[in-house]
């Protein structure tokens, strides 16, 4: 990968300061409300989905899992525990959160049941209509795999509906429809990709260098966005190479990181 | 066709060949033109946050104002937001001022420049505060010429335009 550009133009402003998930954990530590809500939404956003494909995954029912999911986030992660003492030194916030979440269904069997703990009418902020269906595709992968699984796909929809408003939004529709067309459409509908010389036809574009030319440009950005999206949960660019290798390692063999 | 679904429910194997699009190698030669450069830059410099050291002067009355308002949003968010505080928009206008004073490209500079611009915009439309040394009648030659490039984005065209009518009002 460009790593020299992804310092530089491409992949994120120099001498910027991106927000990453450890920097808004370090403000909220300072009691802040603002940043505290930051925290709370960014949280919500990109973990509640991993660690309810977790549970079910586990094996509890749906409104099990559901009422787990809100409580480990109302008592656990929104409740501060989690946060206090989170430490960036001791490794990735994903394993991190995902031990917290062992720890508190252990705790909860002692307690006996999850409902016991729930405070009545659980919490609003999730929106228990848009609990998702775990993917049929793959029933005989392990826990660990439906979170890991769960939060890759969240980033991938992240990147690919930023890349899409980013094309469209300045004018390059093109560029968005080749790269759908001859990259995501054979992966996502299972397909042969398309020619270039189908798509050259299909969108009025001279010949099939610059077609293939728009592809390159778009999977190059692709890469950078992915990295971009990825390097808010790590510390390290280093660490951005990791996340992405160990991903695809994670995801091709169905094994558990 | 379009892509209108969730990667969630793909296979693993189909996830790994999305990610695979991301680690793949890509060519030495950029085939990107100018204009993607400059839209894509600009596009990464909007989605980040401003820089929270870079934009706290030796300013303590400040201080406080500023960690309040930053709360990690991007800069593209608080410069169409008609809410930001003027004071954060002073400090969106100088970080853009100084990454153009250290651009080592032209897309670089002409990026900054219109993140300098859209401080001065938001200010003009949503505070009604001038916050610049330049008149109207220079601002809105300057608004004029960025509305239309088609790297900047429709949303941030639409606050030059506005900008562009207020300077022409008076």
């Amino acid at each position: 990968m460009h790593k020299g550009q992804q310092n530089t133009e491409m992949g994120g402003a120099r001498g910027s300061f991106p927000t990453t998930l450890w920097s808004e954990i370090g403000r909220s530590k300072t009691g802040d409300q603002a940043n505290r809500m930051t925290l709370e939404n960014n949280l919500l956003q990109r973990y509640w989905k991993p660690v309810y494909c977790y549970l079910r995954r586990k094996g509890y029912k749906n409104e099990v899992a559901k009422d787990l999911t809100q409580g480990f986030f109302h008592e656990i992660v929104l409740g501060y525990e989690l946060i206090q003492k989170a430490d960036q030194t001791k490794g990735r916030f994903r394993t991190y959160l995902l031990t917290a979440l062992d720890r508190y269904i252990i705790s909860i069997h002692r307690k006996e049941t999850a409902k016991k703990r729930l405070p009545s009418g659980g919490i609003a902020r999730l929106d228990t209509d848009s609990f998702p269906n775990i993917p049929a595709v793959e029933p005989k992968r392990s826990p660990e795999h439906a979170f890991h699984y769960t939060w890759a796909a969240n980033i991938l929809d992240r990147v690919l509906d930023e890349l899409k408003d980013e094309y469209c939004s300045t004018g390059r529709p093109t560029h968005w429809a080749v790269f759908h067309d001859r990259i995501l459409m054979p992966i996502f509908d299972n397909t042969a990709e398309t020619s270039l010389s189908d798509i050259c036809q299909e969108y009025g574009i001279e010949t099939q260098k610059k077609a293939a030319n728009m592809v390159i440009t778009v999977k190059r950005r692709f890469a950078s966005v992915l990295r971009r999206v990825l390097r808010q949960s790590v510390q390290s660019d280093d660490e951005v190479e990791e996340e992405i290798r160990e991903f695809i390692q994670i995801l091709s063999n169905g094994g558990a990181a | 066709m379009d892509r209108e679904s969730s990667t969630f429910g793909l296979g693993s194997d189909r996830l790994a060949q999305l990610f695979g699009i991301g680690g793949d190698e890509p060519p030495a030669q950029s085939s990107a033109s100018e204009s993607d450069k400059k839209a894509e830059l600009l596009h990464d410099i909007l989605a980040e946050a401003v820089p929270l050291f870079d934009s706290i002067q030796d300013k303590p009355d400040d201080f406080k104002q500023t960690i309040d308002a930053l709360s990690g949003e991007s800069v593209g968010k608080l410069l169409l937001d008609p809410e930001t505080n003027i004071a954060l928009i002073r400090k969106i206008k100088d970080y853009a001022r100084r990454l153009s004073g250290r651009a080592e490209s032209q897309a670089r500079r002409y990026v900054s420049n219109t993140i300098y611009y859209g401080a001065i915009a938001n200010a003009l439309v949503f505070h009604e505060v001038l916050i610049t040394k330049f008149s109207k009648a220079e601002l809105a030659e300057s608004f004029q010429k960025l509305t239309n490039q088609q790297w900047i984005p429709e949303y941030l065209g639409c606050l030059f335009e506005e900008g562009l009518r207020r300077c022409q009002k008076t």
